[in-house]
């Protein structure tokens, strides 16, 4: 007996990671001369790369003759494009949203038409403007990260002034900033919308305030049900890194964009936490720093008829570790929550993967960056091996009155089901920079049954908690085909139980 | 410890379609498994810090050295860093992770580092002189000194360059000499201005559209619009008072001295105001738009 165990855990340690059994992983040189840090990247209809670069060039990239074309340049920080056809282009680019193309057909951009520059800038540097996602209906959705007391503010701005916090004389970067960032919040918001999500009309003539309370909001995007995704960073007031189902109105838990709330008067580092508690949206998906994400970038859908079964789920970028992250929304009557679970975990892989597209082939594109910070640049191209089709994942992850129901796309050998194991624990929410994991512990959990009619397991859990993220180990799990399972870990984020 | 029951049940050929049931091992008050100093570095430090050069902080090499044998000044700084250098950003405090978790980071730092020498970063911008920044003309939106930051800076020709606000859709400055090494920007996450490289030659103080002038005295602000490229040079657009205006730079033909064009469309109200510098002349220095809605003056370097 012991015997076998010992065959099976060894078998499931030699699998560990079998990304690249499954999928090719392919680094695409670009020319020299371009700093190769990508900011946004799109396919455009006849299946060319779109992609913008660190110092504003967008060039084009045909996959079939592998070829590089300059198309445009001089952006600032581009950090989000849409292609809206092969000779013109949506870009979010520090200070403005704008449309860039080639109106006389010298396959060249010769107009750069700002859509939309209704927003402050301080001169700050973590004033990023993130983008881009495009609803069923053609508006336009971007993001403005909020600054950051690492530096101060510029003494010209963009921008209405916001008199709530330190005046704006002790704001400026200078010898007086190292007395006086303490007091400024770790995060600030001075210049009107940073830290919100904003909607613009397809032609640039209207746009909204749509949502706050984020921090750097580096990534937005649409699931199959019209779900706006966006992303957040860990760091003050966020405890861990975050996924949210984006709503219109609705206040995300980062208080610094609220002095834009139409009517509102106080200073968000005053109001007691309780209240900003009340106020907030929990995140759809708790992405656990240091395991899962530390950096999570762009959602983007996995298109029809690619990555086999995985299709039409959604993929977040993530910067910081080598591995995107598969999230399965489960929502509970109008709360968001769901399963994200690791994606193509493998140093192949790498970190730095900023924003991702797909073109008709199947391939994915992963376009990198890292602004200095951790990450890496340049592009790779992901494909699904023809012979991979049967490859083992969890595809669907439900909450169940007493557990979790876990969906595979292969049957699984049941057997290698003993290991599972499930945690639970929480974060904090408050204005210190992220947060230890608060009652970290093992959860007594059954795995009650495997039905390979379904290919479902049901794990038997008592007393789950709201509010907490359950970690559901699955190491050494394979399919009755021997194949090992790809993700090995789902993490819960559970607000509501069902 | 597996139970014998359940190595039977796990010992149940599964065939498919067949239900297996087995308890997990459990023990609610089993803690989480202490993380080592790797995992804590991995978790709280590697955005930030690699081991053999300076990124946004510093690296491991550089550490080791300041506090091999300084243990609690590293504590100190992990849970209460102030800024050392210039250009970079302030660390955020540690203080959460703890002094027992913030040793076994100090142990970690200390054993990734050995035998590792640091690597210098060059100061100098790699891309200075690749063909996208050597381009001429060449518009580069970038932060600029003396500027908003919706700043753009145009390479006229190889001589003649000029910073334009996109914030205040106006011209900011005109200097001669080579253009912009942008790297105190591009090598980092923003964090820096671009520098010009010569000297500026006219600094507008004024907007050249005299607002003010305006009978109701409410001075508009200006929509940015954007530019247009032909042959390289933009046309920035704006729009104030319901009217479209453009402004257009370009050499003359000898490349020596700069023309600005201004169209505005039939009945903008206002005459334009230029002045002159010790070092370029502005000529004339005041214009009214023609019949055609434009008006051009000539800027000459002296």
């Amino acid at each position: 007996m012991r015997t076998l165990l010992t065959l099976i855990l060894v078998a499931g340690t030699a699998l560990a990671d079998s990304w690249t059994d499954t999928f090719s992983i392919e680094k695409i040189p670009v020319p020299a001369g371009v700093d190769p840090q990508i900011g946004g990247i799109d396919a455009t209809p006849s299946g060319k790369l779109a992609m913008c670069f660190h110092r504003g060039e967008i060039l084009i990239y045909n996959p079939r003759g592998k070829t590089w074309k300059r198309f445009a340049g001089g952006l600032h920080e581009p950090l989000g494009l849409v292609a809206e056809s092969e000779s013109s282009f949506l870009v979010m680019q520090r200070p403005e949203l704008t449309r860039v193309a080639d109106t006389d057909g010298d396959g060249t951009a010769d107009l750069y038409e700002t859509l939309f520059d209704g927003f402050g800038m301080t001169g700050n540097y973590h004033e990023f403007a993130f983008g881009l996602a495009r609803d069923s209906k053609g508006y336009i959705y971007l993001a403005l990260g909020t600054a950051s007391n690492g530096a101060g503010i510029r003494p010209e701005i963009r921008g209405n002034w916001s008199a709530i916090g330190l005046a704006r004389e002790n704001m400026l970067n200078g010898p007086n900033w190292g007395k006086n960032k303490g007091k400024a919040g770790r995060m600030y918001s001075r210049v009107p919308y940073r830290g919100w999500v904003i909607k613009v009309a397809p032609d640039g003539s209207k746009w909204w305030p749509f949502a706050s309370g984020f921090r750097s909001p580096e990534g937005l995007g649409f699931d199959r049900d019209g779900r706006l995704y966006v992303t957040d960073n860990q760091g003050d007031w966020l405890g861990t890194s975050k996924v949210f189902h984006v709503r219109e109105g609705h206040f995300h838990g980062h208080p610094a964009s609220l002095v834009w709330k139409k009517g509102w008067t106080r200073e968000p580092l005053k109001i007691p936490v309780a209240e900003l508690d009340k106020m907030r949206t929990p995140a759809m998906g708790l992405l656990p720093q240091g395991e899962l994400a530390n950096s999570p970038t762009e959602p983007r859908m996995i298109p029809k008829g690619t990555f086999g079964p995985l299709a039409e789920q959604m993929l977040i970028g993530e910067m910081n570790q080598t591995n995107l992250v598969r999230f399965l929304p489960d929502p509970v009557e109008d709360v968001s929550q769901g399963a994200a679970i690791p994606f193509l975990r493998t140093g192949a892989l790498g970190r730095g993967n900023h924003r991702l597209t797909f073109t008709p082939d199947g391939s994915l594109w992963v376009a990198k960056t890292h602004l200095s910070w951790a990450g890496a640049n340049g592009l790779m191209r992901v494909q699904l091996k023809d012979d991979a089709g049967d490859f083992l994942a969890v595809d669907r992850v439900r909450l169940l009155a007493n557990g979790f129901s876990l969906g595979f796309t292969q049957p699984v050998d049941p057997q290698t089901l003993k290991s599972v194991t499930v945690r639970r624990h929480s974060y904090k929410y408050h204005q210190g920079y992220g947060s230890p994991k608060v009652g970290d512990a093992q959860v007594p959990c059954q795995v009650t049954a495997f039905s390979s009619r379904d290919r479902t397991c049901m794990i038997k859990i008592d007393d789950l908690a709201e509010g907490s993220l359950y970690t559901i180990s699955l190491p050494g799990v394979s399919s009755i085909s021997g194949k090992p399972l790809l993700g090995e870990k789902v993490y819960y984020t559970l607000v509501k139980r069902r | 410890m597996l139970s014998l029951s359940l190595l039977r049940r796990l010992l149940m050929v599964a065939a498919p379609g067949c239900l297996v049931s087995f308890l997990q091992a459990q023990d609610s008050k089993i803690a989480a498994p202490a993380p080592d100093g790797k995992t804590l570095f991995a978790q709280n430090c590697a955005a930030c810090h690699l081991p053999d050069r300076q990124i946004v902080g510093p690296s491991l090499v550089e550490i080791s050295r300041l506090y091999s044998t300084k243990l609690d000044d590293f504590l100190a700084w992990c849970k209460e860093p102030v800024q050392k250098r210039k250009g970079v950003i302030q660390m955020p405090s540690m203080a959460h992770v703890g002094d027992p978790s913030l040793k076994l980071v100090h142990a970690h730092i200390l054993k990734a580092a050995q035998g590792l020498k640091e690597v210098k970063v060059k100061g100098l911008d790699p891309f200075y002189a690749s063909t996208s920044m050597r381009k001429r003309p060449n518009v580069m939106r970038i932060f600029m000194p003396e500027a908003g930051p919706a700043a753009i800076a145009v390479a006229v020709n190889e001589e003649l360059h000029y910073c334009w606000d996109a914030g205040e859709c106006r011209l900011r400055y005109i200097w001669k000499g080579d253009f912009i090494d942008g790297w105190s920007v591009w090598r980092g996450n923003g964090n820096g201005l671009a520098r010009i490289q010569g000297d500026i030659l006219l600094r507008e103080e004024h907007n050249p559209v005299p607002y003010a002038d305006l009978a109701d005295s409410n001075i508009p602000q200006p929509k940015f619009l954007g530019y247009t490229l032909k042959d390289g040079l933009p046309t920035f657009r704006w729009r104030v008072r319901g009217f479209d205006v453009s402004e257009t730079i370009r050499p003359t033909e000898d490349g020596k001295a700069l023309t600005r064009t201004f169209k505005a469309g039939k009945g903008f109200p206002l005459a334009f105001r230029f002045k002159s510098s010790d070092t370029m002349l502005v000529s004339p220095e005041s214009a009214q738009l023609d019949e055609e809605g434009s008006l051009t003056v000539t800027l000459t370097p002296r």
